[in-house]
């Protein structure tokens, strides 16, 4: 046919190899790091590793509907920070308070979300700067309500959620490899996943195609905090105490997450199972690098590395010109 | 003049006189992704002559004016500038062989004033100022010339089309072009506007500059143009002298047909009504149209048809629009395209690219995406059903791809046409606009565009078309609506329409219509400059308000507020933020943003910790540099990876945040080490309890704030950041100014990390954590638009002087040091949301976003 045919024939072909990039990574870097390492291969640091990946894991799911949409969402880490300490603060150690905290994390994180995507959308603020904002404000009222010293413990059975196990699996992977099925689903076979992909490739031809771009963009933002509230509640189960910390590192990771699994900052183009695969390989990468010993400051520069390295590569892939 | 007699030259025409060209290319050929833009093409200009380029849409003559222009380089063939062979690697190169473009969609730096924007590139002046009495005479000189009265020191984004238009021809005059290529230039012009246009063109030739001149009407070309160019499907199709060429032949090489033909039989006879448009102004007349005709809304550009055509689908103005327009006999008012989809009517707009299509997506996705909801259950999509119906009608429209699963970006122009009007064609809508179909679209599929879009009104639906080929106007619609100064004026049948008579009705001057001039549009204006002028300087203002507010206050409520010692404190704590600021204002003038701030003040702490201790080899001034370096070749990698590797400014830094941040956990992994006690006294010197490092953040910002003002880099950085493009065709090299302004911002990183090293005495890899955000707050605080353009280094001081001052009153009152993160992310959310609502149009969209947010 046209040469114009054999090129696209192509990109499809760059298109398919880009989607299972990230999975041919994750066992390449578990087959070398095994092989420097044979500590790797055993069979409980597999499921150590999954364990670790699952919070990482969910928030960056979280992520991905707003990067999808063309955004970012800082405000994630603020959030995981937010929920540990409400949560442990209102449980208290005690069962019957279970409900009443999972609760109350779940509102202040669908509040926070409505409230980044109504700034994104409405007011018309670029998204990086609306959730560093709301970032700030949610990491400050962890450090008020809390006054710098964070009290207080998860409940019992809240506990098993985190530490408990099915067949030898860790509850917090089974439940993370759930959510990411549905939301594989949600954006794959729902007509919200098709708008989400549109407004995020183009809001202004999604808008006057009449996508419901404002609240594509709102809903997204909305899932991004609660799946950031469900990873801080299961990390939360897992640690079992408050930290003001404990949110940080997920400022960055869960963004490596999406990046490395090849979604596009600029937007319409990713997929939850990739980025799966993303939140292993992060998990993989600094545990790899746990066991051999590296400082965390080298662990920050191969995770920076790694993200400038992952847009290039995708892009290699995906045929994209410029 | 050439006296070589009527028939077709094959060649380009040689004039009588025999002059040699001034710039000739031979053999030009150029591809872009699905299309063949330009085969073999060779052309000639010389001086003194107004050599016209004529063809459809399509035809390649955009292309080969970008490749004069320096914009695209061409796949093969010579460009040759007094018969020497010259490569035209961009815009400067061309700028500097003489040749200069106007566009047709003016490229001008939208917040330089006019003087600056004539000048941009080129100005007089020293190294780093700009001579700015010399500019303004050279400015007022050439525009002088051209007979234009614009003001000077007006604000480019405010002109009118046809100032913006004498300003760019200003602009390439300045630059003594000797060849000066004008794309379309009427087409937005009024009728006096045109005249005048004309007689300067004349005048221009006579003065030996030689011109090429596009454009869709053929009888101005016919009167003006010594030599004419017919391009026809990428090729020329015929080069003749302007006195032996006729409209009928011109459009028999355009075409390759006679006029008329080649288009589908009009309507046989139409049926109900189906729009109304009343009118709503004396002298306009009502818009009807009905069932199974295509009706033509004509006119020059700009001049109402595009408006009228998007208040129908419930876009621009119109989404405020209380009258409503009568469709299918009931009154409606669409408040959005989803609204107007509802109702039945679609509409197609001409830029496909921004308005249209998803370049990331596959042909079947942009296809079905209206459809989706329908054609689901629960939300869900019926995959089967969506993949039946795609097929079935891209295979209808002859779309040509190897299959559907192929991404839009690869097609040609005319394939991507074919896949929006595949999306729309699914349904079964009453009404159907058009705008501009068949614009970037290779002539064999217009004809196949023409047929879709005729059956369509023989199916049964009212149909409009906006064109500006009045060829196209004219041979494929029914009936023609003259549009004039915003209102329909004429309602002309197709049949007896010529393109004289289509013209006449655009251009007349209407007796209602405002004249150029009035007393009151004068004092409109100068009103406007007035509040420009505030423009400026008001969201400085208006936080040296706030400041000044929050401080008397302070200065009630507390004794110790008022005394030198804490203002040598809060002045101590406001150097560095100032300074990292100003750095990362330089990246926000640009649109862009850097991350890394924070990071490299980090990574310096934990250097200098290292190097300027007491006892250490290193003389303290060496070291100090040497952490200099760092903050710059930090910003010198995120230019690499922004400006070479065209990574996006989000995630490039981002991505360096981490790298920086690991380095300096490395250097330092936790915090300690002493600084020399000498050198953190130099640093924190004071002469009579004023901070040195504060004098020197306010020297700092008064030499950046006159660069911005008078500075030659200053008027790149705006230049840059309204208007990449705008920028690219004066010849500024934009990569590198991106580049430039990395690079500064690491440097003031590192400068204000310094300060803090002095400040906290020893190295810290957490020490910068909270710059990064609060710099970004003290530049958007201080006005500073995040999409780039526009801003003041008076207001990012201001800004960083406020985060600095309410933490200081807080501490003042007790109040908890953690509020501060708090009310940073407030601050930042508040002054950014402000100045994003200054204006009352942004108002209007944020009214518009909310109530279809919340409303059913």
């Amino acid at each position: 046919m046209t040469p114009n045919a054999s090129s696209s024939r192509r990109a499809l072909r760059a298109g398919a190899k880009a989607a299972g990039a990230v999975w041919l990574a994750v066992i390449g870097l578990y087959v070398v790091s095994g092989l420097i390492s044979p500590a790797m291969f055993q069979w409980s640091q597999l499921l150590n590793i999954l364990q670790v990946a699952s919070f990482l894991g969910v928030i960056a799911l979280g992520q991905t509907f707003v990067v999808l949409t063309g955004g970012i969402d800082l405000s994630q880490a603020g959030i995981v920070t937010l929920t540990n300490i409400v949560a442990t603060s209102l449980m208290l150690g005690l069962n019957d308070n279970i409900v009443i905290a999972v609760f109350a994390c779940l509102a202040i994180a669908a509040m926070a979300g409505v409230a980044n995507g109504i700034l994104v959308t409405v007011i018309g603020i670029t998204p990086l700067i609306a959730t560093l904002g709301t970032n700030s404000i949610l990491f400050g009222a962890a450090l008020v309500y809390t006054g710098g010293a964070p009290r207080g413990e998860a409940a019992p059975a809240f506990e098993l959620i985190g530490t408990g196990t099915v067949l030898g699996i860790p509850n917090p992977t089974l439940i993370w490899l759930a959510i990411g099925l549905a939301m594989a689903w949600l954006t794959r076979a729902t007509v919200f996943g098709r708008w989400l992909y549109a407004t995020g490739a183009n809001t202004e031809a999604a808008a006057m195609a009449g996508v419901p771009v404002e609240r594509v963009t709102v809903a997204a933002y909305a899932l991004s905090s609660l799946l950031a509230a469900a990873g801080g509640l299961l990390l939360t189960a897992y640690i079992g105490s408050p930290s003001l910390g404990i949110g940080n590192p997920f400022l960055f990771t869960a963004i490596a997450a999406v990046v490395v699994g090849g979604a596009a900052l600029t937007g319409g183009v990713g997929s939850m199972i990739a980025t799966i695969g993303g939140a292993v390989f992060i998990t993989e990468l600094n545990s790899f690098t746990n066991i051999i010993r590296v400082s965390s400051g080298t662990q920050f520069m191969v995770q920076g590395f790694i993200i400038i390295a992952s847009v290039l590569i995708y892009r290699r892939l995906s045929g994209a010109r410029g | 003049m050439n006296q070589s007699g009527p028939e077709i030259l094959p060649m380009p025409a040689r004039t009588a006189a025999g002059k040699a060209p001034v710039l000739a290319v031979n053999g030009i050929d150029k591809r872009f992704p699905g299309v063949h833009a330009l085969k073999q093409v060779s052309f000639d200009v010389v001086e003194g002559e107004i050599h016209a380029l004529v063809g459809e849409n399509g035809a390649g003559k955009s292309t080969l004016m970008r490749i004069l222009a320096g914009v695209h380089p061409p796949d093969a063939g010579q460009i040759e500038i007094d018969g020497r062979p010259v490569s035209l690697r961009d815009p400067a190169d061309a700028l500097a062989a003489g040749i200069a473009m106007v566009y047709q969609d003016t490229r001008l730096a939208p917040t330089l004033d006019v003087a600056w924007n004539i000048a941009l590139g080129h100005e007089p002046g020293g190294a780093l100022f700009v001579d700015r009495a010399a500019m303004d005479a050279e400015a007022a000189a050439v525009l002088t010339r051209l007979g234009s009265t614009v003001d000077l020191r007006a604000e480019a984004g405010r002109l009118n089309r046809a100032e913006r238009q004498q300003v760019e021809i200003a602009r390439a005059l300045a630059r003594k072009a000797r060849v000066l290529i004008l794309d379309e230039p009427t087409s937005a012009l009024t009728g006096p506007e045109c005249d005048a246009l004309h007689s300067l063109m004349n005048r221009l030739r006579d003065e030996g500059v030689a011109i090429i001149f596009i454009s869709h009407r053929l009888g101005e070309v016919l009167s003006l143009a010594d030599r004419i160019t017919v391009l026809k499907d990428g090729e020329v199709s015929g080069a003749l002298p302007g006195d032996a060429a006729d409209e009928q032949s011109l459009v028999a090489l355009m075409v390759g047909r006679a006029m008329g033909t080649g288009f589908p039989p009009r309507a046989a006879a139409p049926g109900r009504e189906v729009l109304l448009v009343p009118a709503d102004r004396e002298g306009s007349i009502p818009v009807r149209v009905r069932a199974g005709e295509i009706v033509g809304f004509g006119g020059i550009q700009g001049a109402g048809q595009q408006d009228m055509a998007r208040r129908l689908f419930g876009l621009g103005a119109a989404a405020n629009d209380k009258a409503g327009f009568s469709f299918l006999g009931e009154t409606v008012r669409p408040d959005g395209p989803a609204d107007a989809l509802k109702c039945g009517i679609i509409y197609v707009p001409a830029d496909r690219r921004r308005e249209s299509l998803f370049m990331v997506h596959d042909i079947a996705s942009n296809i079905a995406l209206p459809h989706v909801s329908g054609w689901s259950r629960l939300g869900v999509v019926d995959q089967a059903r969506t993949a039946q119906a795609v097929d079935a009608e891209a295979r209808r429209l002859a779309v040509r791809a190897p299959d559907w699963e192929t991404g839009v970006s690869t097609l040609s122009g005319g394939n991507q046409q074919k896949v929006v009007f595949a999306r729309w064609f699914i349904a079964e809508a009453r009404l159907y606009v058009f705008d501009e179909p068949t614009q970037g679209v290779d002539v064999a599929t217009k004809a196949e565009l023409y047929r879709l879009i005729r059956a369509r009104a023989e199916a049964g639906a009212a149909v409009i078309v906006i064109s500006s080929d009045l060829v196209e106007l004219i041979g494929l619609t029914d009936r023609i609506i003259v549009f004039n100064d915003g209102q329909p004026v004429a309602d002309l049948e197709s049949a007896d329409a010529t393109e004289a008579g289509v013209i006449a009705a655009a251009v007349a001057a209407r007796s209602d219509a405002p004249g150029a001039l009035t007393p009151a549009a004068l004092s409109a204006r100068a009103s406007g400059w007035a509040s420009l002028l505030a423009g400026r300087h008001a969201p400085a203002l208006i936080l040296a308000a706030i400041i000044l507010m929050l401080a008397s206050a302070a200065a009630l409520l507390t004794p110790f507020f008022l005394t030198p010692r804490n203002f040598a404190s809060m002045a101590g704590q406001i150097a560095p933020l100032a300074i990292a600021s100003l750095g990362q204002m330089a990246v926000i003038l640009l649109g862009g943003i850097d991350l890394t701030t924070g990071p490299v003040i980090s990574l310096v702490t934990t250097i200098a910790s290292h190097l300027i201790t007491p006892g250490s080899v290193w003389p303290p001034v060496l070291a100090a540099a040497l952490c200099i370096a760092c903050g710059a070749a930090v910003g010198l990698f995120n230019a690499l990876l922004i400006v070479r590797l065209r990574i996006p400014d989000l995630v490039a830094t981002l991505g360096t945040f981490s790298v920086v941040q690991g380095l300096a956990l490395i250097v330092r992994p936790s915090p300690g080490g002493t600084l020399d006690p000498a050198f953190a006294g130099a640093v924190l010197y004071r002469i009579w309890m004023v901070p040195v490092a504060f004098i020197a953040a306010v020297a700092l910002f008064i030499l950046f704030e006159a660069l911005l003002a008078r500075g030659r880099i200053g008027a790149r950085l705006y230049a840059t950041g309204s208007s990449a493009d705008a920028a690219m065709v004066t010849g500024i090299r934009t990569g590198r100014v991106k580049a430039l302004a990395y690079v500064f911002s690491g440097t003031m990183a590192a400068l204000a990390g310094l300060i803090i090293a002095a400040r906290i005495g020893s190295g810290d890899p957490q020490a910068g954590a909270t710059f990064t955000l609060a710099s970004v707050t003290a530049v958007v605080a201080g006005g500073t638009s995040v999409f780039g353009g526009s801003g003041t280094a008076g207001g990012t001081v201001l800004g960083a002087t406020l985060i600095i001052l309410v933490q200081n009153v807080l501490n003042q009152f007790q109040v908890s040091a953690y509020w501060q993160y708090v009310w940073t992310g407030v601050l930042t959310l508040i002054a950014v949301g402000f100045h994003g609502l200054r204006s009352p149009g942004q108002r209007a969209r944020m009214m518009l976003h909310l109530r279809r947010l919340f409303q059913g």
